[in-house]
C-alpha cells in the first residue's frame, strides 16, 4: 500500500476517524495492527521477518539489560548484530554478492555461475533493521533503558507511516511517545494536515513529472544528449528524488502529527548547502545522523589522527551507500562522497590554519564576496552532488543496461560545449528544479503553516490542491525510496 | 456599502464588458480577421467557414468567461458573508475559504471547459498540443460549424493519417464539411466512449477508419481517464469493465467528471511545462515505433488475439452502431489494413472473425455504410507500421470522398439531408 493510491486514502479514512475515539492503549493496539495491514497489503510473507526481527530485538535489548558482565553483554550486542546484517545482507546483497563472486572467478579463468536464488527484497528492510539495531545499542550504552511493553517496542519498529522508507527514528525519541497517551493540539494537525498536502504535491507534481523526463534520459545505453544538455537530466533526477524522497518524509511526518507523534525531520535544504558536510546535515538526515553516531564515531571519529578521520569518513559513506542498495554504482556514489567530505575537511583545516582573521570590518564590494563566494560555493558543490547522482541513478538502471557504459557516456556528454541548443526539456526542468528550491529555501516556513496568516494559508492551501489535481501524474508510482 | 463595494465593482465591469461587445463587438472581430487572419487559419487548422463569426463568437466567449469569473467572486464574497459571520473562530476561517476558493475554481473551469476559447488557449501548434486539448478544439470548431451535413472522422492517430479532413472538405464543399475528432491509440471502446461525449449535432455522418488493431490488441483504456463518467457507470456491468480496466483508472474517469482541473492536468502540464516534458513518452514511443520496423511487426503481431477484450470492442461497435442509429447519424465503416509487414504476420482469423462481424452488425443496422475492400496499401506507402505517406493520405481521402459521394451525399445538394441507407462495397481495389 503506497501513499499514493486509491486504498491507502481508504485505509486513512477508516484508521483516523478509529484511532481518534480510542483511549490510550487501545489506540496503540489499533495503530500497530494497522501498521501489520498496511505493510502486509505489499505481501503477507514479509510480514515473517519484520516480526522477527522486532520479536528478536526487543528480547535481546531486554537480555542485555538484565545482564551485569560486560563481556556477556557484548556478545549478546554481537549475536544481535550479525543476526541483523546477517538478515539484512541475505535478503539485498545476497544476489549482488554471488554475482560479484562469480565475476571475480570467471575472470582468473575459474568457471562459475552466480547462484540464483530469487530472492524478493522485503519492503523498507533496510529502515526497520537500522531502527531496531539503534535500539539495541543504545540499550548496550545504557543510553535508553529497554521497553517494557513489548506493544510499544512493536509499533516503535512497525509504526506505518516511518515503516517502509523512514525517518529512521531513534528509539528515545519515539518509544516515549508511545509510552504516554497524546494530547493532540490543534496546530499540531493544522501543520500536519498540510505537511501530508505538500508531500503529496511534491511526489505527484514534482518527482513523478520529472521521472519521465528521468527515465527517458537513462533509459537507453548512453546518454540522451551529446552535449550540456545532459547536464538537464541529471538536474531532473536530482530534484526528482529530493521530492520523491523528502514528499514522503513530509507525509509520514504530517501523518504522524495528524495522530499526535512528532517525527525527526529528514530534509532540509540539501541543494542550498555549500559543501558536503552541509549536504549531509540537510539530506537524509536521519540516515546521516545514524551512520554518525553508530558507525563513524565507534571507527574512531575524528579522534585518531588526521588520517584516520579521511578514512572513516570514507568507510562510513561507503558503507552508507551499499545501505542504498545491492550495487557497484551505490558503492560509487558513497565513495564518492566520501572522498567530497574527506577533501572538504582537509580543505577546511588548511583554511583554517593559513587564513588571518579580518583586522577591519569590511565594506562595499569587500563586503559582498563572502556572499558571493557562498553562492558560487553552493552553485559548483551541487553540481559535484549531481555527478554523485549520475552514479546513483545508475545503480538502478537494469543490469542489461551496462552501468559504466551509461555513466562513462553521460560523463562524456556533460564536458562537451553546448552544441545542439536548447531542448523543450530543460525548461520544465528549470521550472519545477526552482519551485525545489523554493521549498528548500523555506522549509522552516513550511514547518509553521499554523504560524501564517488566514489569507496566506487559504492561497497555500487552494494552490497546492489545485497543483495536485490539475498537474499531477496519477500512475501510482511507487517512492524511490521503498526499494532500499 | 463598503461589504458590497467588490460586488458592485464587479457587475459594473461586466456591464461594460457586455456593452462593449454589443457596440464593439463586429468591427473588432472584422479588424482582428483584417490583420491576423493567418493566425486564425492557424489556431483553426483551416477548418472554421465563416472566419470573421468565428472571431466574434470568441469574443463573446471572453465576455462570457468574465462574466462567470465575476460571478464565481460574488458567489465567495455572499457565502463568506453568509457562513463566516456565524462562526466565531478566526483561525479556522482559511479552512473555509480554501474549500470554497477549491471547489470555485473548478466551477470557473467547468463552465470555461464549454468555450472554445478556453481550448485555445492550450494550443501549441499541430505537434505540441495535447491529445484533449487538439480533440477539443476540433470538437468545438465542428459544433459551432453551422454547416449542413457535418461528419466526424473518429478512431486512432492510424484513421487521422488515412483521412484528411481538410482535404476531404475541400473536396466536397459545400456538400459536406468534415472534422477529425480522432484520439491517438484509441480502439473501439474508446471511439464508443468519445462518441457518448459528443453533442447529438456535431456530426450527422461518423466515419471510423480501423483495422485488426482496433479489435484484437487489447483494450488501450486511454481515453478512460478522461472521458468514463458518472453516466458510463452501467457499462461497467454490461461490458465487464472492471475484469478488463483497474478500477483505479476507472475512478480517475469519475474524479474527472467530478473535477475539472483534475480532468485538465495533461493540458495544464503541457501548458506550464511546454511541450518538452509532457510529450516525452510520445517521443519515446515514436522513436520506438520507427526503429526496425521488422523487428516491431514481430513483436506487436504477438499481441493480437480473439479474446474477451476483442469481445469488448465488438460489444462496444455494436453499442456505437445503436448510439448512432438513436441519434440518426450515419455510421460509415471503413475496414482498412495494416503495414503488410505487420499484416502479413496476423492470423487470417481475425480478419475473417472482424469481417464476419461486420456484416452481422449490418444486418441489425442496414443504415450503416460498410467498406470493407478500400484500396490496397503496400509497405511503401507505409511511414511506420500504422500510419501511411502525404501521398498516400491524399489518394485515399480521394478514394473516401468518391464513396461519401456515391452513399451518403447522393442528393445531399438538394434537400441538405442524409440519404437512406446502402451497402456499399468498392470494386477497384484489390484484396
Amino acid at each position: 500500500m503506497i501513499f499514493n493510491s486509491l486504498i491507502f486514502l481508504l485505509f486513512l479514512a477508516v484508521v483516523l476517524p478509529v484511532y481518534y475515539q480510542l483511549k490510550h492503549r487501545p489506540q496503540n493496539w489499533f495503530l500497530l495492527f494497522a501498521s501489520y495491514f498496511f505493510y502486509g497489503w505489499w505481501d503477507p510473507r514479509f510480514l515473517g521477518l519484520l516480526w522477527f526481527t522486532s520479536f528478536f530485538d526487543y528480547f535481546c535489548a531486554r537480555w542485555i539489560d538484565k545482564t551485569a558482565s560486560p563481556i556477556r553483554r557484548k556478545w549478546l550486542l554481537a549475536g544481535s548484530m550479525t543476526v541483523n546484517l546477517t538478515v539484512l545482507g541475505f535478503f539485498k546483497y545476497f544476489n549482488f554478492f554471488a554475482d560479484s563472486a562469480a565475476g571475480v572467478l570467471n575472470f582468473f579463468g575459474l568457471a562459475a555461475h552466480p547462484l540464483a536464488l530469487h530472492i524478493i527484497l522485503p519492503i523498507g528492510i533496510s529502515f526497520y533493521t537500522f531502527m531496531s539495531m539503534s535500539y539495541t545499542i543504545d540499550v548496550y550504552r545504557r543510553e535508553l533503558k529497554p521497553s517494557a511493553s513489548l506493544l510499544d517496542y512493536q509499533l516503535f519498529v512497525c509504526y506505518f507511516p516511518h515503516l517502509v522508507a523512514g525517518p529512521i527514528m531513534r528509539a528515545s525519541k519515539l518509544l516515549p511517545q508511545f509510552q504516554t497517551a497524546r494530547v493532540i493540539k490543534r496546530e499540531q494537525v493544522v501543520n500536519g494536515f498540510w505537511l501530508v498536502l505538500l508531500g503529496y504535491f511534491k511526489k505527484v507534481v514534482i518527482s513523478d513529472r520529472l521521472a519521465q523526463v528521468v527515465n527517458w534520459g537513462f533509459g537507453g545505453p548512453s546518454a540522451p544528449f551529446a552535449d550540456m544538455n545532459s547536464w538537464f537530466v541529471i538536474y531532473a533526477f536530482a530534484f526528482q528524488i529530493y521530492a520523491d524522497f523528502s514528499g514522503y518524509s513530509d507525509i509520514a511526518r504530517g501523518l504522524s502529527k495528524i495522530m499526535g507523534f512528532e517525527l525527526m525531520e529528514n530534509f532540509k535544504s540539501p541543494y542550498l548547502a555549500a559543501n558536503p558536510s552541509e549536504f549531509w546535515r540537510n539530506w537524509h538526515i536521519s540516515l546521516s545522523t545514524w551512520l554518525r553516531d553508530y558507525l563513524y564515531i565507534p571507527l574512531g571519529g575524528n579522534r585518531r589522527g588526521t588520517f584516520r578521520t579521511y578514512l572513516n569518513l570514507t568507510i562510513t559513506m561507503l558503507l552508507g551507500g551499499l545501505w542504498h542498495g545491492a550495487g557497484a554504482a551505490f558503492v560509487l556514489w558513497g565513495f564518492f562522497h566520501g572522498v567530497l567530505l574527506a577533501v572538504h575537511r582537509a580543505w577546511s583545516q588548511w583554511r583554517e590554519r593559513i587564513a588571518a582573521p579580518p583586522t577591519v570590518a569590511r565594506s562595499g564590494f569587500a563586503a559582498a564576496i563572502p556572499g558571493f563566494a557562498r553562492f558560487a560555493s553552493v552553485v559548483i558543490f551541487f553540481h559535484l552532488t549531481c555527478l554523485g547522482w549520475l552514479f546513483f541513478r545508475a545503480g538502478s538502471v537494469p543490469a542489461k543496461v551496462g552501468q559504466l557504459n551509461l555513466i562513462e557516456s553521460f560523463l562524456r556528454a556533460l564536458f562537451t560545449p553546448w552544441q545542439h541548443g536548447w531542448d523543450p526539456i530543460c525548461w520544465g526542468v528549470l521550472l519545477y528544479g526552482g519551485i525545489g528550491l523554493f521549498l528548500q529555501w523555506k522549509n522552516g516556513l513550511m514547518d509553521r503553516f499554523s504560524e501564517w496568516p488566514a489569507r496566506w494559508q487559504a492561497a497555500g492551501m487552494i494552490t497546492v490542491l489545485l497543483a495536485i489535481a490539475g498537474l499531477g501524474v496519477f500512475e501510482g508510482a511507487q517512492f524511490i525510496y521503498f526499494q532500499f | 456599502m463598503k461589504r458590497w463595494r467588490t460586488q458592485l465593482i464587479g457587475v459594473g465591469l461586466t456591464g461594460m464588458v457586455w456593452l462593449g461587445y454589443a457596440l464593439l463587438g463586429r468591427r473588432v472581430a472584422r479588424y482582428v480577421f483584417a490583420h491576423f487572419s493567418e493566425t486564425v487559419m492557424w489556431l483553426t487548422v483551416g477548418s472554421v467557414m465563416d472566419a470573421e463569426k468565428f472571431v466574434q463568437n470568441r469574443l463573446w466567449e471572453a465576455a462570457y468567461l468574465f462574466s462567470a469569473l465575476v460571478a464565481v467572486i460574488i458567489i465567495h464574497n455572499l457565502l463568506t458573508g453568509i457562513f463566516l459571520k456565524k462562526t466565531s473562530g478566526q483561525n479556522a476561517h482559511w479552512i473555509f475559504h480554501a474549500i470554497v476558493g477549491f471547489v470555485l475554481v473548478n466551477l470557473w473551469l467547468a463552465v470555461a471547459c464549454h468555450t472554445t476559447l478556453f481550448w485555445f488557449a492550450f494550443w501549441q501548434g499541430k505537434e505540441g498540443t495535447t491529445a484533449l486539448a487538439r480533440f477539443q478544439v476540433k470538437y468545438h470548431v465542428l459544433l459551432e460549424s453551422r454547416a449542413l451535413p457535418k461528419a466526424a472522422i473518429m478512431g486512432s492517430s492510424q484513421a487521422h493519417r488515412q483521412v484528411d479532413d481538410q482535404f476531404l472538405n475541400d473536396y466536397l464543399a459545400p456538400n459536406l464539411h468534415t472534422g477529425e475528432l480522432g484520439w491517438p491509440g484509441a480502439h473501439a471502446y474508446d471511439v464508443y466512449l468519445i462518441h457518448r461525449g459528443l453533442d447529438p449535432s456535431t456530426a450527422q455522418i461518423i466515419i471510423w477508419y480501423f483495422s485488426e488493431a482496433d479489435f484484437y490488441m487489447g483494450l488501450s483504456g486511454d481515453t478512460v481517464p478522461l472521458f468514463f463518467g458518472f453516466k458510463d457507470i452501467p457499462d461497467c456491468r454490461k461490458f465487464d469493465l472492471e475484469k478488463h480496466i483497474p478500477v483505479r483508472i476507472l475512478s480517475y474517469g469519475l474524479l474527472s467528471d467530478l473535477l475539472p482541473a483534475f480532468y485538465l492536468r495533461d493540458v495544464l502540464s503541457q501548458r506550464i511545462l511546454g511541450p518538452g516534458v509532457a510529450m516525452i513518452r510520445q517521443r519515446q514511443h515514436d522513436a520506438t515505433v520507427k526503429d526496425n520496423l521488422d523487428a516491431g511487426a514481430a513483436r506487436l503481431s504477438r499481441m493480437f488475439q480473439i479474446d474477451a477484450k476483442s469481445a469488448l470492442q465488438k460489444s462496444a461497435l455494436a453499442s456505437l452502431a445503436m448510439d448512432c442509429a438513436k441519434r440518426q447519424q450515419r455510421l460509415v465503416l471503413i475496414a482498412g489494413q495494416l503495414n503488410p509487414l505487420l499484416g502479413r504476420r496476423l492470423d487470417p482469423a481475425l480478419r475473417i472473425d472482424l469481417l464476419s462481424f461486420l456484416r452481422e452488425l449490418q444486418r441489425q443496422h442496414p443504415d450503416i455504410v460498410l467498406i470493407t475492400n478500400p484500396p490496397f496499401q503496400e509497405v511503401s506507402d507505409y511511414i511506420d507500421l500504422t500510419h501511411v505517406n502525404d501521398e498516400r493520405r491524399r489518394a485515399f481521402t480521394r478514394f473516401v470522398a468518391e464513396q461519401l459521394k456515391a452513399t451518403v451525399l447522393t442528393n445531399v445538394a438538394a434537400s441538405a439531408s442524409i440519404m437512406p441507407s446502402g451497402v456499399f462495397k468498392t470494386t477497384n481495389s484489390t484484396p
